[in-house]
């Protein structure tokens, strides 16, 4: 088997039949031949998945349920990564995230010509702006569920650029060549992510902490790997109730701080982005994709 | 034989070193089991260039001289082809063009993943503004060489785009995403260059007009074919006696207008950009590659852009 989307959820009910139908066969663009599998694992929500809110989508489902589950992701990461099958896993530790159409093509692509890539895709929100700032003046998951009803997804999934906001860090201008740290969706080889030991389970908080990130970094600082960053294509996060998307600034700060500070605890420094250089492939699909003319409507 | 590049050339004895220093085995990285060829297609200069002009440099040369030259270098487009062994072709029309050192293994590379790739390297100018306007303010060979000189070239190649501006054909200013109109560095397979026709003859004004534009354009638009362009890599001007860019003024303007004339004649249309998807490959391994962020200040300077 070539690939295994190792998709991670929590109380995602409403979520989760997107994403899946995003890593769809009929979603997926160029993905005909391509032997694949979505992992998906429910890490104890209070009210479990129901398989049948996916069994009309074609998309090959491995659903593992776990009930006795540890607030912190890590285990479920560990478990689907043992359960999965494919020669590349995709990580998407945050399962409300749904994908632009050619994001396995092209990630497949960086395969073939790299050695041993790690690549990864923009994040955006959903909605005006960052989600953390767009619930204050009154975004929620009926906005969210009419700005898809506005741009007909998923028929061209493409338009997720129009109603999408890039993950802007500090004040610079966005570009797709911008140095990216976190990924919701990032493809290795999976011989690397069980060099690497999955995922740390020193990160025990609720949410994992910086799991997401460190994973990222020690993948992508790995000697023997090229960092690829995708352009024109993107993972975009649906609203929920997560543990540091949907909470106000000020809160959402205190609890990062708390986070770099286990971080540090288990890795020794601060430095959680990496430093090693990226390369580049991908396209810009429409002009909404265009993101360095990127303007917040919500700013 | 993997790679055959084409290098046309006509009495650029000041830039052919250069030139063929970028293309050499020990400049380009990643390539140290490449099997290639640079087939140096003289088109009737003066004094035939000779090996003096490649001394010292490892580049595995074949140098072809065009029997009965002409103003176009159109015939001597298609004597390189003719003469190419490689499976995949780099089309230089121009020998005055410098490379970056990743061009070969980047441009290769896209053909793990795009089975039949038309990749485009982006074009620069040499020195602080366009050519055509730097000459006009002072700019010349010795000025060149300095600069040259300065980022101690050929070093570090990436060093190029410290001395460069972007070839902008108009445009306010230019990313890497941008689309490319002119190249003059591009890959294609040798049976795709071979079943266009090669270059084509009709394009027979000094300098060959647009016969450029249509090579990129037609191999772009074939059925199959997937367009890329690099990011992080390019291709450098050196300021020569060139046709149409060290023209200046109304001269230059007359001048490409008979070029759009006669590309009307042969194509029965004025649209010389291909209207395919462009995919985009590479990196960028210095600041000085940002170029958006090199336009961007350029434009704050100008004052023609906010914040």
């Amino acid at each position: 088997m070539k690939l295994s989307v190792l998709l991670i959820s929590y109380n995602m009910a409403r979520e989760i039949p997107r994403s899946l139908q995003a890593l769809s066969r009929t979603y997926q663009h160029g993905i005909e031949g391509l032997d694949y599998e979505v992992v998906l694992v429910d890490n104890g929500s209070p009210v479990p998945l129901d398989p049948a809110s996916w069994a009309q989508l074609d998309v090959p489902v491995e659903f593992i349920d776990i009930r006795d589950a540890h607030p912190s992701p890590a285990g479920a990461i560990n478990l689907a990564l043992a359960r999965s099958r494919g020669e590349i896993v995709c990580l998407m530790i945050d399962g409300a995230h749904m994908l632009t159409p050619g994001v396995f093509r092209l990630a497949l692509a960086a395969f073939a010509i790299h050695d041993n890539p790690v690549v990864a895709t923009r994040y955006f929100w959903l909605g005006p702006q960052a989600q953390n700032l767009s619930i204050a003046s009154g975004y929620n998951q009926a906005v969210e569920d009419q700005l898809l009803r506005d741009i007909n997804w998923p028929q061209d999934g493409y338009r997720l650029f129009e109603i999408g906001s890039p993950l802007v860090t500090g004040g610079e201008n966005i570009n797709w060549m911008n140095r990216m740290f976190e990924s919701n969706c990032f493809f290795m080889a999976r011989t690397l992510f069980e060099e690497l030991g999955g995922a740390d389970e020193r990160f025990d908080f609720p949410g994992g902490g910086f799991i997401n990130s460190d994973i990222f970094k020690r993948a992508v600082d790995h000697p023997a790997t090229t960092a690829v960053q995708l352009i024109g294509e993107g993972c975009f996060h649906q609203v929920h109730g997560g543990t540091t998307t949907n909470i106000g600034t000020e809160e959402r700060n205190a609890q990062l701080a708390v986070y770099l500070d286990q971080y540090e605890a288990i890795r020794g420094d601060r430095d959680i982005i990496t430093s090693s250089p990226f390369s580049f492939l991908g396209h810009l699909p429409n002009d909404a994709a265009k993101i360095h003319r990127w303007r917040s409507s919500g700013a | 034989m993997k790679l055959s590049v084409i290098l046309v050339c006509y009495d650029m004895a000041r830039e052919l070193p250069r030139t063929l220093h970028t293309l050499s085995r020990s400049y380009q990285q990643g390539i140290t089991d490449l099997e290639y060829e640079v087939l140096l297609v003289d088109n009737g200069s003066p004094l035939l260039p000779g090996p003096e002009l490649w001394r010292g440099i490892d580049v595995p040369i074949r140098l072809i001289r065009v029997e009965q030259p002409t103003a176009s270098p159109t015939p001597a487009i298609n004597a390189g082809l003719a003469a190419a062994q490689g499976e995949i072709i780099c089309y230089m029309c121009d020998a005055a063009h410098l490379l970056t050192p990743g061009v070969f293994a980047t441009a290769l590379s896209a053909y793990r993943a795009f089975e039949n790739a038309v990749v485009a390297v982006r074009y620069f100018y040499l020195g602080p503004d366009e050519q055509p306007v730097s000459v006009t303010k002072g700019y010349d060979q010795a000025a060149e060489d300095e600069l040259l000189a300065r980022i101690n070239f050929p070093e570090d190649g990436y060093r190029l785009f410290e001395v460069c501006t972007p070839l902008r054909q108009g445009a306010r200013m230019v990313q890497w995403l941008n689309r490319i109109g002119e190249t003059n560095c591009l890959f294609l397979r040798r049976s795709l260059f071979q079943g266009m026709g090669g270059a084509d003859a009709r394009f027979d004004l000094p300098g060959g007009g647009f016969v450029n534009m249509d090579i990129f354009k037609r191999a772009s638009e074939a059925p199959g074919t997937t367009l890329l362009q690099l990011i992080g890599e390019g291709s450098f001007h050196q300021l020569h006696g060139g046709i149409t860019t060290n023209s200046q003024g109304a001269e230059r303007t007359r001048r490409l207008e008979g070029f759009r004339e006669n590309y009307r004649a042969i194509r029965g249309h004025d649209e010389l950009l291909a209207k395919v998807p462009v995919y985009h490959l590479g990196h960028m391994r210095t600041r000085a590659s940002n170029i958006t962020a090199r336009e961007r200040r350029r434009l704050r300077v100008m004052g023609e852009l906010a914040g």
